[in-house]
């Protein structure tokens, strides 16, 4: 029972924290067909700026996670201007090559100024809220539980931004069908630059909850990195609404795996629950088979 | 079935490779030879990923999941069985061999990215079970304790490492021939075939199946063949051969030198060993500049260098034959 109670504490508050960054993936590569595999990077730039913001100038830990996501905002802004913009264009297997290659070398080099601005120990970001209580066995922490309201809420207004925004709104378009989209007038480039850096939002926003939930490294990015691209696939790659049902799913899945083999497994099951579904439905819970695109 | 033509050239490729190697090690200082041994691993798994990724266009990233395999294997058949290195190494790469053509049949199933993610989930349990084994059948994060490897260890250091590099350029000429030969040969049409268009190519009666698994099992001897000399070479295997940046690092070589082209990964690998050797002196910055270094690469060369070498080495050809 008291098990039973603590994976659904820890599934729902990670489950949250998974979806809010996995649906950051699962945006960026539903509109550009852009795998990020400088998302692990984005997420320790979240952490690391709402450090500087808490510590630096005194922020409560929600106010350094709006400093952050800003940040990151600017952040995937200069990513798809510098990095994606130019390549836009250039064809399938071209494409989908040359964003994977440059998203890893921009992985390396955020880990490499984080590590060189910031030295290699771990860092602790301050609770929003002290203390907690106790529930049986279970050890309830308030910041958890902030954490937890903090990714719903993201998660709600990201859903309200895809849903009413104009922005948004052109953004499912264009996700849906480029070209379609282009000839109803909505400028896919700009849509496409909004989607990066709403992306850079999510996931720095998803940082700071990681790196409150647990510490920041410089290179803490790799490990949730991976979750998120588990999630993003058990979903369907590119499906925000998979995306979301399948980071709770996983969520409860690593918080049982942990609490009951030990956390040495949690890693290696979901690599094997990914292999399992990717033999078995391929294109995960809500995807369908899809096309090359840009 | 292969192409006369191309059989022809490959004497000259190799006799050029061959000559150009050969005296290196009495003309460089001891540091570049050995720089040079890695130069060969990291060319020899380059290719056979190109030849998988580049060529077939199975975009697998299970390349050193497949190399570590191979080098495990032979270390611990040489720690646990006492047989002759040489044999240890052969079985080192059919078992490469057997990795590469377990991972490929449930990857072959999946098209484009989603092969990325089955292939990285073998090599990161892989890795992960290594990392974390504490039973002492593989070490664990420490790795195999030290073996003899081809060599024998009672050689001074820079005996030892003479014969290596001869075996490692021998091992790279092989390898590059075989490549070679592949890629002029009707397998490698019909790899060439699936990696530009999969429909097409199946509808003119090329089993996809089939030569999907094919690049897995070629790519597989070749990787493995690397694996396991380089498990022979240092006399240890650690997990770190897994690690995400020796991953990126000889993906960088393939992408950055020219997917999908014969001289490319050997071209990448070249620049990027020379690269990370001269970046040592920049220190803590050396992560940074290569991080860059690849940025600006893929985002300048989508297709590599490569394309642009063969362009020159076309003019010239033209100019000879005038």
């Amino acid at each position: 029972m008291n098990t039973l109670f603590a994976i659904l504490y820890t599934g729902i508050v990670l489950g949250s924290i998974f979806a809010t960054s996995a649906v950051a993936l699962a945006l960026i590569y539903g509109t550009l067909r852009f795998l990020n595999l400088a998302h692990g990077g984005f997420l320790v730039v979240g952490g690391y700026v709402a450090w500087v913001a808490a510590h630096g100038l005194g922020l409560p830990l929600y106010a350094a996670l709006v400093v952050a996501a800003g940040a990151g905002f600017a952040l995937g802004l200069a990513t798809y201007l510098i990095m994606l913009k130019p390549l836009i264009g250039v064809g399938s297997p071209r494409w989908d090559i040359a964003t994977i290659m440059a998203s890893i070398g921009l992985a390396i080099v955020i880990e490499a100024s984080i590590l060189l601005i910031f030295g290699p120990r771990l860092k602790v970001l301050p609770p929003a809220v002290d203390g907690g209580f106790v529930v049986g066995t279970t050890v309830i922490r308030y910041n958890a539980l902030f954490l937890g309201v903090a990714a719903i809420t993201i998660l709600l207004a990201t859903n309200w931004f895809l849903k009413n925004s104009r922005n948004g709104i052109a953004l499912r378009a264009v996700a849906e069908d480029v070209n379609a989209a282009y000839l109803m007038g909505i400028p896919s480039g700009r849509i496409f630059a909004v989607t990066v850096a709403v992306s850079g939002a999510l996931a720095t926003a998803a940082g700071v909850l990681l790196g409150s939930f647990y510490l920041l490294r410089p290179n803490g990015g790799l490990d949730p990195m991976l979750t998120a691209i588990v999630v993003v696939v058990f979903g369907g790659l590119g499906s925000i609404k998979g995306t979301v049902v399948a980071a709770y799913i996983i969520g409860f899945l690593q918080a049982a795996v942990a609490l009951v083999f030990g956390i040495k497994w949690a890693l290696p099951a979901l690599f094997a629950f990914l292999i399992v579904v990717l033999i078995f439905r391929p294109y995960g819970l809500y995807g369908a088979p899809e096309d090359a695109r840009i | 079935m292969l192409r006369r033509a191309a059989l022809r050239r490959l004497a000259p490729i190799l006799l050029v490779l061959g000559t150009i190697g050969a005296p290196l090690p009495f003309v460089l200082p001891e540091y570049l030879t050995t720089n040079l041994i890695l130069f060969f691993v990291w060319a020899v798994v380059a290719q056979s990923w190109n030849l998988v990724w580049g060529v077939a266009g199975v975009w697998s990233l299970g390349q050193m999941a497949i190399f570590a395999m191979a080098g495990y294997c032979t270390g611990w058949l040489i720690i646990h069985t006492g047989i002759s290195p040489f044999v240890a190494a052969f079985f080192g790469v059919v078992a490469a061999v057997a990795t590469s053509a377990t991972m490929a049949l449930p990857s072959i199933r999946l098209k484009g990215v989603y092969v990325i993610l089955m292939t990285i989930s073998f090599h990161e349990i892989f890795r992960i079970l290594l990392t974390t084994d504490t039973s002492g059948f593989t070490g664990g994060i420490f790795g195999l304790p030290h073996y003899q490897g081809f060599v024998s260890d009672e050689l001074k250091f820079s005996q030892r490492t003479l014969i290596q590099y001869y075996i490692g350029l021998a091992m790279f000429l092989i390898s590059t021939g075989a490549v070679w030969v592949v890629l002029n040969s009707r397998l490698g049409l019909a790899f060439m075939a699936i990696g530009q268009s999969a429909v097409y190519a199946a509808s003119r009666g090329i089993s996809l199946y089939r030569t999907q698994v094919l690049a897995f099992v070629v790519g597989g001897v070749i990787a493995g063949s690397a694996g396991a000399f380089w498990s022979q070479y240092f006399g240890t295997m650690q997990p770190a051969v897994l690690s995400y940046d020796t991953m990126v690092l000889v993906f960088a070589m393939m992408v950055i030198g020219g997917w999908g082209t014969f001289i490319g990964p050997i071209l990448g690998a070249f620049l990027l060993v020379w690269v990370s050797e001269l970046l040592h002196e920049t220190q803590q910055f050396r992560l940074l500049i290569l991080g860059s270094v690849i940025v600006l690469a893929s985002v300048a060369l989508p297709d590599g260098l490569a394309p642009l070498i063969e362009g020159r080495l076309r003019n010239w050809r033209r100019v000879f034959n005038r």
